[in-house]
């Protein structure tokens, strides 16, 4: 910022004794500096009148110097702005006369061949210098004027020096304010206290951006505006500033090129007449394709206002940009900060996951609603199959979500980003036309969105990727700040995937080992102390290994299924049928043999009852005996795990004859299932949300379902709570070939 | 020798207890963390402590600290060794025994055993006690 000369040209008379103005520049006030001019002007013009009019910023106009202590002025108090204008002295280079009828105008008594220079600086008129002559004169000398102009051009000078010593002071200590705050609301109050006293105005506001739709919207003001209101994208002269990504600078709203722009936020102040609009913009780090680039990223508008023409001078622009500058860290730090707590958050709710769905699903809401992505998708690889698939996502119509993630899938050996980001191990934002986009990203909208795809990287390699984005219509850029919360994020879900994985395997040795070590420890009791066993001994360790080779089995059976992959594409199995009896080959069997597993739950197996009336009305049935066994068991093992309490736990199962199916009801007095989960409990890896830590493998209900319809019946859920009843459903019909089920 | 057991599978450990005793060792069998750390308090004079290492949280710790009830037993270490810092002290667990020895290798080696129960059968397991409480058990078995 340079002094702005009037007449760069011009040298200052030799006879200015220059010299005595030097005691000014370090000057307390800058009304020190105006008297000690108007004092030297009236001395070395031999005058003994002048007058020197300042601007005022709470009117329209200059406020003429009051006289000194038993001095006198002849001027009125106050030169408007327009008349100033319309004098020619607001814009005039050189010292200009004042006709004797302006003259009467401007200064009231005061003789014709008035002579007034503006006193110019930093792109403003702050001040006028008038003098008037001893007696009436025709015309001023050459002398007379430079040394005026001279006067004027020190006087500038001064004054420049003192307001930007001055407004630096202040602008320092108000940027350590600044800086010190933590909270937006804060900050947006010392923004507006100090912007408005160091631009010297009355009146201020601050806009965020909402990235979402580009409007501008109200964070704060002073004063606090009646009715706050939005400023869509471009809009105004603050979204003008925004769009254009510069200050404007408007020295009269009121004007025919502005006052349709002008949008007034203070209908209850004196109309503005003058503003300056400052865009906040912040040098930041992009993802662009895989190599980083740097942006201006729009965070806001801050903007000062004025009912005073022209009230900001190029140095108030100067001072308002190193503020709007210096608070777009501040501001991005402090939105930075809130994003790395919830992500803390996040994360310790992800911890806190102990099975992969909900690990996935906290992960990608997490993504969502910490960093304000619209689109979320969590894609894994499957290493053996040689693809990667879309398992989770979040951001389109839900009724979309289940044919997305059907096409979703991509070979891992073929050019889709997918693919590159897992084989490169790095983070990509492509252009939202890359051809290695599939055309499912057209289908569903997904090219309206710039996104970043970040790989979930673990010591064995990558696992997943996480593709993130919004609508790019006013996000254009991925910002690289985000991409390490989301890196950070991808990367507890990994932590916590591969745990759950390990857990899972844990949890499958467990569950096996526990059944198998009781198995050997009895046999080796029985091979090794069997002279000294009681034989009711011996029968309760051959009950005993009997429930746990049962329990045994019942793992195997849902390991082979877990390791199979999705039941719906598993082929269906052979049933090897024979003539049972329900009740008397199946469900007393299978009750007698878990009779040991509701003692290990501290249960009491009394409390197991079966409705003798309903056994004989269920005649003998062709069935697969160990799989109707199966479905038996896993409701009955559901019963016993989520009982309530000992108190309170009971199961009782029924039976009923309708026209065409027999119904076996098999109730219990257990926690219940969720309202709204009726038909998920049977969804493949489906598990209601933990109660008292209870895990399971989200297949039993699963897998009991399919071996119903396997026998052409089906399995249902009668009734919620108290009792939790299901039906078993068995056709009175045998099978036949290409008969539909019942179900 | 006086051993506090702890186990939620009062059925399936009853053979390892039965050859505790027979190997002259008096053993107090608790199947929850509660009434254990009860017991635990109240009798100051236990020799060992055997403890499995999933089993439902109790009132004493937090779910989530526990991993859900299937690490029980790390939490429940660590509050016998804080109480009781020189206390021999036997993990035995069906749960895979690679990613739990972490958990105790800060501790002296004379003062704590990871066994995974499918290794060992009951008479091996009291032999193994045996050897653990005189010290003359080496290194390998743990």
């Amino acid at each position: 910022m340079t002094i702005d000369h009037d007449d760069p040209d011009s040298t200052t008379p030799s006879n200015l004794p220059i010299d005595s103005f030097l005691s000014l520049i370090g000057a307390e006030s800058i009304e020190v500096i105006l008297r000690e001019l108007l004092e030297r002007t009236k001395e070395w013009m031999h005058v003994s009148q002048a007058a020197l009019g300042w601007l005022d910023l709470n009117h329209n106009g200059f406020r003429v110097l009051p006289p000194g202590k038993g001095k006198r002025n002849s001027l009125n108090g106050f030169i408007s702005y327009e008349t100033a204008e319309e004098l020619g002295l607001l814009s005039a280079e050189e010292p200009m006369e004042i006709s004797p009828q302006a003259s009467r105008e401007l200064a009231g008594l005061a003789p014709a061949g008035t002579l007034a220079v503006r006193i110019n600086y930093y792109e403003r008129t702050s001040g006028i210098l008038i003098v008037f002559p001893e007696q009436h004169t025709d015309s001023w000398s050459d002398s007379d004027r430079n040394l005026l102009k001279s006067l004027a051009r020190m006087g500038a000078e001064l004054c420049a020096r003192f307001e930007k010593r001055e407004k630096l002071e202040r602008l320092v200590d108000s940027l350590q304010q600044m800086a010190e705050k933590t909270t937006g609301y804060d900050l947006y109050d010392v923004i507006l206290r100090e912007g408005k006293a160091i631009l010297n105005c009355d009146r201020g506001v601050v806009r965020g951006l909402n990235l979402q739709n580009g409007h501008l919207t109200y964070e704060a003001s002073s004063p606090k505006a009646p009715d706050p209101f939005v400023i869509l994208a471009g809009e105004g002269v603050t979204g003008l500033a925004l769009q254009q990504r510069r200050t404007f600078r408007i020295p009269d709203v009121a004007t025919k090129e502005w006052s349709n722009r002008y949008m007034p936020l203070w209908p209850n102040l004196t109309p503005t007449r003058s503003e300056i609009a400052l865009p906040i913009l912040l040098r930041s780090r992009v993802r662009v394709r895989t190599s980083d680039e740097y942006v201006n990223k729009p965070l806001g508008v801050l903007n000062f206002e004025s009912p005073t023409i022209a009230a900001f001078s190029s140095w108030n622009q100067y001072c308002g940009e190193i503020i709007a500058q210096r608070i777009a860290p501040i501001i991005e730090r402090i939105e930075y900060d809130s994003k790395l707590g919830k992500v803390r958050r996040a994360s310790q709710s992800i911890a806190t996951k102990r099975d992969w769905d909900s690990i996935i699903d906290t992960l990608l809401n997490a993504i969502r609603d910490s960093l304000g992505y619209e689109f979320v998708s969590l894609s894994t690889v499957d290493q053996d199959a040689g693809v990667i698939r879309c398992v989770h996502v979040l951001g389109l119509n839900k009724a979309h979500v289940a044919e997305f993630k059907k096409l979703a899938v991509h070979k891992l050996d073929s050019d889709h980003v997918l693919a590159d980001v897992v084989h490169h191990r790095r983070v990509e934002v492509p252009d939202p036309n890359d051809p290695r986009l599939s055309k499912i990203s057209g289908r569903y909208g997904l090219n309206k969105l710039i996104r970043v795809f970040v790989p979930m990287a673990t010591q064995s390699g990558i696992i997943g990727v996480i593709s993130a984005g919004y609508e790019r219509e006013y996000r254009e850029h991925i910002y690289w700040r985000d991409v390490q919360l989301l890196r950070i994020l991808a990367q507890f879900g990994a932590n916590a995937m591969v745990l759950c994985q390990r857990e899972d395997i844990d949890l499958v040795s467990h569950e096996m080992n526990t059944p198998l070590t009781a198995v050997r420890s009895n046999l080796d009791n029985l091979r090794h102390r069997h002279k000294e066993l009681l034989p009711d001994e011996i029968d309760r360790d051959l009950e005993d290994m009997e429930t746990d080779t049962n329990l045994l089995s019942f793992q195997v059976q849902q390991l082979e299924y877990r390791l199979g992959g999705p039941l719906a594409k598993a082929p269906k199995q052979q049933l090897y049928l024979e003539s049972v009896l329900l009740f008397g080959d199946i469900i007393f069997k299978t009750i007698s043999q878990l009779r040991m597993s509701v003692r290990d739950q501290k249960l009491d197996p009394k409390k197991i009852k079966i409705v003798e009336d309903d056994i004989h009305k269920i005649p003998k049935m062709k069935l697969d005996k160990n799989k109707i066994s199966q479905v038996i068991f896993n409701l009955f093992m559901n019963a016993v795990k989520y009982h309530e309490n000992p108190e309170t736990f009971k199961i009782e199962i029924g039976a009923e004859v309708q026209t065409d199916r027999y119904i076996i009801k098999f109730c219990d007095w257990g926690i219940g299932i969720p309202k709204g989960l009726e038909e998920m409990i049977f969804e493949e890896r489906f598990r209601a949300p933990l109660v008292r830590g209870i895990r399971g493998s989200g297949l039993g209900l699963t897998i009991s379902r399919q071996l119903m319809r396997e026998h052409n019946g089906d399995l249902i859920l009668h009734q919620r709570k108290d009792p939790t009843e299901f039906h078993l459903i068995f056709p009175k019909q045998p099978r036949r070939r290409n008969e539909n089920p019942v179900h | 020798m006086k051993i506090l057991f702890i186990d939620d599978d009062r059925r399936r450990m009853k053979h390892y207890v039965d050859e505790l005793v027979r190997s002259g060792n008096d053993v107090i069998f608790e199947d929850n963390v509660d009434g254990a750390l009860a017991t635990f308090r109240s009798q100051n004079d236990f020799d060992l402590v055997v403890l499995d290492i999933s089993m439902d949280p109790g009132r004493e710790y937090r779910f989530e600290d526990t991993g859900g009830g299937t690490r029980t037993g790390l939490p429940l270490y660590d509050t016998i060794r804080t109480e009781r810092p020189e206390l021999k002290i036997v993990v035995l667990t069906n749960v895979p025994t690679l990613r739990l020895a972490s958990h105790f290798e800060r501790d002296s080696d004379g003062l704590w055993r990871l066994v995974h129960k499918p290794d060992v059968l009951p008479r091996q397991f009291a032999s193994f006690v045996g050897e653990f409480l005189t010290g003359k058990d080496g290194e390998e078995a743990a």
